[in-house]
């Protein structure tokens, strides 16, 4: 799919919002020095994270640019998805006929029966985009096209893109016939997937039909035939033993715990024996000093993450040796080994 | 020659005293305004670059053109320096100008 070429209003508040991301990342880092320059450091911190922010809050509570800082973050956070939406209605006229075409191709997209999305997903505003992620009818294409390749790319380190391709090559075998992508959403990870196993069955299940609806045209687009669910990872409603591989890129953070380990009980018992899992999310907390922690914890808060610290505390490994998996492995990828990876096996 | 001692002048009555019309409250409404309304100068000010840019490559004025007009790589690093002035600008006001801290 091609870069859209925006209206120049939607492109100058893209770029904007790039500006603005930019300026709170070098306040992010002036706010850090400030606090150096306070006595807090990794070695200073509080052990309990809830009192590591309030440390930060009371130290910082008469520096004008700690409140700044703040305030362009909420900023960000409550407004890219929306200007990223208005800026793809002025152009919605030329784009939605492209989209339609590609609704039809070789990629199947099953809605299920209409059962209830449960609340942990429902009533959580991902990323704090307004409305979730079904807000409006191309919300896929909003956030496939615009939000993540304009701004996401953008304000992350390194290529977010090529780590994800990085992820699909950590499975150990490359003759899968099936392959399973738990919140494949709009088709980032399941791309790289297909691409990285040209031979295999690519399915992929999400609660947000929005989403699967680009992947589908991602897909389709291609001309690669992916069967797409909307469903919930945790019960998927697939036969036992019917995929080599299940996987999935930065889902965990999103959710709770439990449904952590249900997803990891589920991707169990879809696999054949001696098939794999690679699950890759945000660094373990137990990992990282005291400064990082803080620091994630920072901007989970102020980004609408409201799972990632539980998801984040979760002794993943643990958890797979419970259910029964083993070979189990964990890892970060560089360059900037902000991504962890479970790789574990089912006994064959 | 007496000196005349000015009066001081009375206050008029119709003025209030001490009137504050936002309340503390409210600051976080005001830093939303202020974003806001920086959002819209640069779009301004990206608006008149990228028409400059196109008349001069014309000679008249096209609004669709300027619409559907594909930033070249020097301008865009010109648009991201005037947006990065302007929002430093703003957040010097606020005493948190990035680069100077």
């Amino acid at each position: 799919m091609d870069t859209p070429i925006l209206a120049q209003r939607g492109r100058a508040s893209v770029d904007f919002q790039a500006g603005i991301n930019k300026a709170s990342g070098m306040l992010h880092a002036a706010m850090e020095a400030e606090m150096a320059a306070r006595g807090i450091t990794a070695q200073t911190m509080p052990a309990d994270i809830d009192e590591r922010h309030a440390l930060v809050e009371e130290r910082l509570s008469d520096w004008p640019a700690f409140k700044v800082r703040q305030m362009l973050g909420e900023w960000a956070s409550k407004n890219h998805g929306v200007m990223c939406r208005q800026a793809f209605e002025e152009i919605q006229d030329e784009v939605i006929p492209q989209l339609k075409a590609l609704d039809e191709g070789p990629t199947t997209l099953d809605y299920g029966k209409g059962e209830q999305a449960p609340s942990y997903w429902s009533r959580v505003w991902f990323h704090r985009t307004t409305g979730g992620w079904d807000a409006s009818d191309y919300n896929g294409y909003v956030h496939g096209e615009l939000v993540h390749k304009m701004l996401v790319a953008k304000a992350y380190p390194g290529d977010i893109f090529a780590t994800r391709r990085l992820a699909a090559s950590k499975a150990p075998r490359r003759d899968y016939k099936r392959i399973l992508d738990m919140g494949a959403s709009s088709g980032h990870y399941t791309l790289p997937l297909a691409e990285t196993f040209p031979d295999s069955e690519i399915w992929g299940i999400d609660l947000s039909p929005r989403m699967l609806e680009h992947a589908r045209r991602v897909a389709n687009e291609r001309g690669m035939a992916w069967k797409l669910i909307v469903g919930q990872a945790e019960d998927t409603g697939l036969p036992a033993g019917s995929f080599g591989l299940v996987t999935s890129f930065i889902l965990f953070h999103e959710i709770p715990p439990r449904i952590i380990r249900a997803i990891l009980e589920e991707a169990y018992r879809l696999l054949e024996p001696g098939g794999d899992i690679v699950m890759t999310d945000v660094p373990r907390y137990h990992d990282l000093d005291a400064m990082s922690v803080w620091r994630y914890d920072w901007l989970a808060r102020w980004g609408g993450e409201p799972y990632w610290r539980a998801s984040a505390s979760m002794d993943l490994i643990g958890t797979a040796r419970e259910i029964g998996f083993e070979n189990i492995e964990a890892f970060t990828m560089p360059p900037a080994h902000n991504y962890y990876v479970l790789r574990a096996h089912k006994p064959a | 020659m007496t000196a005349v001692t000015p009066t001081k002048p009375e206050r008029p009555i119709s003025e209030p005293v001490g009137r504050r019309i936002l309340t503390s409250d409210q600051l976080d409404d005001v830093g939303e305004a202020i974003l806001a309304l920086t959002r819209e100068v640069y779009v301004l000010t990206d608006r008149l670059m990228v028409l400059e840019a196109v008349l001069e490559k014309r000679g008249i004025a096209v609004q669709a053109e300027v619409d559907r007009f594909i930033v070249p790589p020097d301008l865009q690093a010109k648009l991201n320096d005037k947006r990065d002035k302007i929002i430093g600008a703003v957040l010097s006001a606020l005493k948190s100008d990035p680069s100077r801290l």
